[in-house]
């Protein structure tokens, strides 16, 4: 437990004193790894595996560039998913996030399109402190909700809905509300995302982003050690070999089923 | 011109959803490979128009072998990481982000089209009647009973790891086949296929509402979707 914390502090910490290169890259990384902690509290608490967290992500960093009074909204698209259940929730939510990529393509209000929108963007160094603000807060938020009488609960319905029923659980709120609290944190890392890059384009809802947090965790167990991982071997070999983040995402998906338990499938 | 591509829409995306949904209802996948195996179809067809069929056949086969033991997600998942990887080494070997395709142009009662295209629309209509010949007899019987309950099935002795390799094979290869008649003419880019699943998704999906009468259903969906997007 100790050794995690120290280590991910240094993670969190060193490459401020690494120049701007590995800033920016660490910022990047950061801001993915709350995307990942948003993704990964959905799947562990409520059991539902989400491929479309592009969606508020991508939706809050376009409406950035849109109207900013819009965001809040974001934090309600995965909603509608959770009715089809866990079994279909994954395939539902990676389907409309395709969907969206597309759809993205022809958005044209002043601009747009292929091209995407210009976003004001912040100085990264200041980015980088606040990502990684959030990102302790988040953990440290998370890790109470869970603890807590309402997280019981929200397990409770994961692991038995039935029974949590005959204990006089509302199975609903407890789905309904962990969906919209991970929403509004990928919407918030989606805002930070489109404010470092100062850019926007319908690559944002692409598989890169919906499939991201799934793999973090596959590899790398925590949110911000998978982001890490897979941010640097992208950024290192890159140069040889552009597409070699999907080519793990592609490996992973195809190992997964042979060692993964039924939990969340 | 339009009004002919408008039919070969309808059609081929008939043949495209029933595909996609015997995967799901019969095979118990949600093959989400299919998208890049048209991609890949259409990509090979350029090097060599017989290599469509032979990619089909390859990969439908490892589909079936890979996930014969699997549930309906952990199937589904392993098709969208071979989906995945498929899209990433046509991308990494073509690296050139469009590719045109070559196309014969011919002439049909006035409206001038590409011979691939009125190939695959024959190739599909063709599939659709033996589709339909085959809801008449015995052989959709059994292709019925394996869909309502596979154990039940083996008890009557029909053979549904083979019925199950035949479809995915069948619908792999027509994918990959289509993909590389279907796009001739056309700029080609690896996410191409995406599009292509998610309209077969979407008439699948709607078609699948009407229970057994859901594979009849398709070509009334493909048409409304083709209509609607037409006007859009």
């Amino acid at each position: 437990m100790y050794v995690r914390i120290v280590l991910l502090a240094l993670l969190l910490t060193i490459p401020a004193f690494l120049g701007f290169q590995i800033m920016f890259l660490a910022v990047s990384a950061v801001i993915l790894a709350i995307l990942t902690l948003s993704w990964f509290y959905m799947e562990k608490e409520t059991g539902f595996v989400s491929l479309g967290h592009s969606i508020p992500f991508g939706l809050s960093a376009y409406l950035a560039a849109l109207n900013p009074y819009l965001i809040p909204i974001c934090s309600l698209t995965l909603l509608p998913f959770i009715f089809f259940g866990k079994t279909i929730f994954p395939f539902a939510t990676f389907v409309a996030s395709i969907f969206t990529w597309h759809f993205s393509h022809y958005i044209i209000i002043d601009g747009g399109g292929e091209e995407g929108f210009r976003v004001e963007s912040f100085d990264p160094s200041e980015l980088y402190i606040a990502s990684t603000i959030f990102f302790i807060i988040f953990s440290i938020f998370f890790y109470f909700l869970s603890k807590s009488n309402f997280g019981l609960k929200v397990k409770a319905v994961r692991d038995d809905e039935i029974a949590a029923k005959a204990l006089g659980i509302n199975p609903w709120p407890m789905k309904i509300v962990p969906t919209i609290i991970s929403g509004i944190i990928s919407s918030l890392a989606g805002l930070l995302h489109a404010k470092l890059f100062g850019h926007v384009s319908p690559d944002i809802f692409s598989p890169f982003f919906s499939i991201f947090p799934f793999v973090a965790i596959m590899i790398g167990r925590e949110p911000l050690v998978g982001s890490y991982l897979i941010v640097v071997s992208s950024w290192f070999l890159s140069p040889y070999i552009p597409e070699f983040h999907y080519l793990v995402y592609a490996l992973i998906l195809i190992v997964l089923p042979y060692v993964r338990s039924n939990r969340g499938f | 011109m339009i009004t002919l591509t408008f039919i070969f829409s309808v059609v081929i995306y008939s043949i495209l959803s029933l595909l996609f949904l015997i995967c799901y209802r019969v095979c118990k996948i949600l093959n989400l490979s299919l998208g890049s195996l048209y991609t890949l179809g259409a990509y090979s067809y350029t090097i060599n128009p017989l290599a469509p069929v032979f990619l089909g056949i390859a990969l439908g086969s490892f589909l079936h072998f890979a996930t014969r033991s699997l549930n309906l997600s952990k199937a589904t998942v392993f098709s969208l990481g071979l989906a995945i990887l498929i899209e990433e080494i046509v991308r990494i070997n073509v690296r050139v982000q469009y590719v045109i395709s070559d196309a014969t142009k011919i002439e049909i009662f006035g409206f001038t089209t590409f011979l691939e295209h009125f190939i695959s629309f024959l190739l599909s209509i063709l599939i659709l009647t033996i589709f339909l010949i085959l809801f008449l007899t015995r052989v959709s019987m059994k292709i019925k009973v394996v869909e309502e309950d596979w154990e039940l099935a083996e008890v009557y002795g029909i053979d549904t790891k083979f019925i199950r390799f035949l479809l995915i094979l069948i619908s792999s290869s027509l994918f990959c086949i289509i993909g590389g008649l279907y796009t001739s003419g056309s700029v080609l880019y690896p996410t191409m296929g995406w599009k292509i699943l998610i309209f077969s998704i979407i008439i699948a999906t709607v078609a699948n509402f009407f229970k057994e009468n859901a594979y009849l259903a398709i070509p009334f969906m493909s048409l409304l979707v083709c209509t609607l997007e037409l006007f859009c």
